[in-house]
């Protein structure tokens, strides 16, 4: 019999819809006729155009979020304890929305909708998740009922939770949903009344939690991708990463040494509690957060960094919950300087972050709050919609309308010879006024309007009396049924101590890119939310995490790899690690050599040279230590490297050589311990390691022929060279 | 879920896009969807949810109350119509 190709069954194949005993049917068809065959290869054909035009087709509007709550809804039918009311409600609203929708496009097919209810229940004729060939869809969307706990923008009201009351195993019942109360376009401010008391956290760490839950599901990934992880990292490579990512700098030679030699069990442990305890772990934060939030240099916007890294320094060293961190700096009023407070205005360093960004109509405010408080890329969307997600034009709008009402008034005094002097500026909300609407152009030519909206879709059309439309924003920002924005931060946290993000790049969250271990990031953006926010936990989790502990060399399983965390990244020190690392190799901190006075001026020297600030209506800029010849002449001969070297008098190498020399002096005739112990402590300062058996070697026969050259019998020539190879060698200036 | 009153269908805003968004796709559509155009209302609908929005013929079948062959049938029907209509225009050409 010849083979029917006007069977159902061939399209339902060609869509990666069928499996078990009717896929193998349909197998065996094709296999024998070439007609068949055809005729799966043209569906294919058309299904894949009809997606891509379709794809690009302005309606109807289903969002990444209504299409992933539907999803999430139909196939998990056992969600257990993670499960939350928020995206059932949520997705109930969607199935009456689409209801709207199939009503408005195809009223005259009564057997669809018209009562919302399936007139006959839905017989289970494939399971389309099981068939090898089913459409891909995005792994984020397929892993994230394992531990969804909610969409990531559900609060959409308090009052669509209470509308649905079935339980977690909804999805198999026939009966769909009831009709749950449609959410609330125009919340009052009572509505998305969010946890704004913010509890504080404890400053100190004295005990650090069980992680080995990040370990676990490392290793599964890592499993199930036949990796084999690289061999732990030596514990010289240890203590130098986890001062590098969390101090800032390369351990004191004592400090490495200790580490080294020490065989206590929980050594990493209290190293890490240590770290974080320490003094210049909020300086340090700040300086990477400072950078973040308003770039290396501000320009020209009376922009002040230093109050703001002030703000931010105190708000690090006393471990202030990141909820409560990012909300100080969306809604901060007062003034940018100390100054402020003599005119009476409250000084508050954090407005200085929206002050640097509020030129072109607070474009780069709007751009700069959604990428780095909840790792969404909007600023595309600035001019038109988003080629690759469903952002449409109107969400960055509807973002920027927050900050329309923001007002900004310099306060300046004149000085005995009439020149004007910058005093503070005063960052207040202006009242909003009847028209909350922002008009911005499409690229075809129309004028658009749009109000204040959310970017889960919640709009603000009426002025509400004593509303802080700022102040919505931070709310929605933090919330905890926001859940971009504890992935945000995890995400960011993971890609500074492990090289990449979960998701990567790490400010580009959302279905169009998913994580490389979808529940790793979720569990640790569940924990970081149940921790209070406490980012000195976060880290410590991280930081004694399996992945983290790793060694940067590779095998042979592992060298491809780069996005499961197999081996510890190569990662370049950024300007500031370079300088504070110096710095602390040289010792000058603490022998006070005079050379190292001017040390912020210098080191402000050396931020400018490696940063690039790019003038663009996105406020960017970016680092750019990364080996160009100007960079490494600076290294091998530039100022800061000639003063690290340097052998006169109050150096750091002059002082050590002359103890050596002294030493040897006063036990003339005994063995030189002094050139090994200076040369230990070389490498240790350095490197954070001893010498090898090679090394020893060829540093002795340097020393030697220095002595020999040398009139006065004084080797610091040689001393130095080898410093300078050191600090010039690539373990010196990556972090590995 | 009970049945969706009038007065309830007007207080909800149309997820159409608007009048500027209609004409900026206006000058980009395909040929193949003016021949999606072209099919029964209730085919262009199951393909839609198909193929803009990535459902399955399970999630489709609870999303519009069809049953699951019906979808599979709707779809291959569909599919089937705008194939030939595209092989019939191409051939006149």
């Amino acid at each position: 019999m010849k083979p029917d190709t006007n069977d159902p069954r061939l399209t339902a194949y060609a869509l990666g819809e069928l499996d078990g005993a009717e896929r193998a049917a349909v197998e065996s068809q094709l296999a024998g006729c070439a007609a068949s065959r055809r005729a799966v290869e043209e569906i294919r054909q058309l299904a894949a155009s009809l997606a891509e035009d379709l794809r690009k087709e302005p309606c109807p509007a289903l969002t990444d979020l209504e299409r992933l709550t539907i999803r999430t809804q139909l196939q998990s039918p056992q969600r257990g304890w993670r499960f939350a009311w928020g995206p059932m409600a949520l997705a109930a609203c969607v199935l009456v929305a689409i209801a709207v929708y199939v009503f408005q496009h195809v009223g005259q097919t009564p057997q669809v909708a018209q009562n919302g209810r399936p007139a006959v229940p839905p017989k289970v004729v494939a399971q389309p998740d099981q068939t090898p060939d089913a459409p891909q869809k995005p792994n984020f969307v397929r892993r994230k009922k394992a531990g969804g706990a909610g969409s990531p923008m559900d609060d959409a009201g308090d009052s669509s939770e209470m509308a649905v009351d079935k339980g977690p195993g909804d999805a198999e019942k026939t009966e769909p949903a009831p009709e749950p109360t449609p959410t609330p376009e125009t919340p009052t401010p009572a509505d998305t009344a969010v946890a704004t008391a913010f509890r504080p956290n404890s400053t100190r760490v004295d005990s650090v939690d069980d992680a080995s839950w990040i370990d676990q599901l490392v290793e599964s990934v890592w499993e199930e991708n036949s990796i084999k992880p690289s061999s732990p990292a030596t514990d010289g490579e240890f203590i130098r990463r986890a001062y590098l990512d969390i101090v800032g700098h390369v351990p004191p030679a004592e400090k490495a040494e200790a580490y080294i030699r020490s065989r206590e069990r929980d050594k990493k442990v209290k190293l890490i509690k240590e770290l974080l305890n320490s003094d210049t772990y909020g300086p340090y934060w700040a300086g990477i957060w400072s950078n973040h939030l308003v770039g290396r240099r501000p320009g020209a916007r009376n922009v002040d960094r230093d109050s703001l890294q002030k703000y931010l320094r105190d708000s690090f060293a006393e471990n202030k919950p990141w909820n409560k961190l990012v909300y100080e700096l969306v809604t901060a009023t007062g003034g940018s300087t100390p100054e402020s407070v003599q005119a009476g205005v409250p000084f508050n360093g954090a407005t200085n972050f929206l002050m640097a960004h509020m030129n072109d109509q607070a474009v780069p405010a709007t751009a700069f709050t959604t990428r780095l408080f909840l790792g969404v890329q909007v600023q595309c969307t600035q001019c038109h919609d988003h080629p690759f997600n469903d952002r449409k034009q109107e969400s960055f709008w509807g973002m920027n309308a927050f900050f329309r009402g923001l007002r900004r008034q310099e306060h300046n005094d004149v000085n005995d010879v009439g020149r004007r002097r910058f005093l503070f500026a005063e960052l207040t909300d202006r009242e909003p006024g009847d028209d909350l609407f922002v008009r911005f152009d499409k690229r075809n030519g129309f004028v658009e309007v749009t109000p204040p909206r959310l970017l889960d879709g919640r709009k603000f059309e009426e002025p509400v009396p004593e509303m802080n439309l700022r102040q919505e924003l931070g709310k929605f920002i933090v919330s905890p049924k926001n859940e971009y924005f504890a992935q945000a931060i995890v995400n960011r946290m993971w890609a500074h101590f492990l090289g990449r993000g979960i998701v990567h790049p790490m400010d580009d969250l959302g279905e169009h890119n998913p994580p490389s271990n979808p529940e790793l990031l979720e569990r640790l953006a569940e924990h970081f939310k149940e921790s209070n926010y406490d980012l000195k936990r976060l880290i410590a989790w991280i930081t004694l995490s399996k992945p983290y502990s790793l060694s940067s060399q590779t095998n042979d399983s592992n060298k491809e790899d780069d996005q499961y965390f197999s081996h510890y990244p190569l990662k370049q020190l950024s300007p500031e690690q370079m300088f504070d690392s110096i710095m602390v190799a040289t010792k000058a901190d603490r022998i006070g050599a005079k050379s190292w006075e001017d040390a912020p001026r210098l080191k402000n020297n050396l931020l400018r040279q490696f940063t690039i600030a790019f003038n663009n209506d996105e406020n960017a800029e970016a680092d750019t230590f990364n080996g160009t010849v100007p960079q490494a002449l600076f290294l091998m001969n530039g100022d800061l490297m000639s003063r690290a070297i340097s052998m006169n008098s109050g150096s750091y190498l002059r002082e050590s050589v002359d103890q050596i020399l002294e030493q040897q002096r006063k036990s003339r005739g005994k063995a030189r311990s002094g050139d090994i112990e200076l040369l230990n402590d070389l490498y240790l300062s350095a490197v954070s390691r001893y010498p090898n058996q090679r090394e020893t070697k060829l540093a002795a026969m340097l020393l030697q022929d220095t002595l020999a050259s040398s009139k006065d019998k004084d080797p610091i020539a040689g001393y130095q060279d080898i410093f300078w190879a050191l600090l010039n060698s690539s373990e010196f200036v990556l972090n590995h | 879920m009970a049945a969706l009153g009038q007065s309830r269908l007007d207080q909800h805003e149309s997820r159409d896009a608007g009048p500027a968004a209609v004409a900026e796709h206006r000058d980009a559509v395909s040929h193949v969807l003016r021949v999606l155009d072209t099919i029964p209302d209730n085919q262009q609908e199951v393909i839609r949810l198909k193929f803009q929005n990535g459902f399955s013929y399970r999630e489709i079948s609870r999303v519009t109350g069809l049953s699951e062959s019906n979808v599979g049938f709707l779809i291959h029907t569909g599919l089937k119509t705008i194939r030939e209509r595209i092989a019939t225009k191409a051939a006149t050409k």
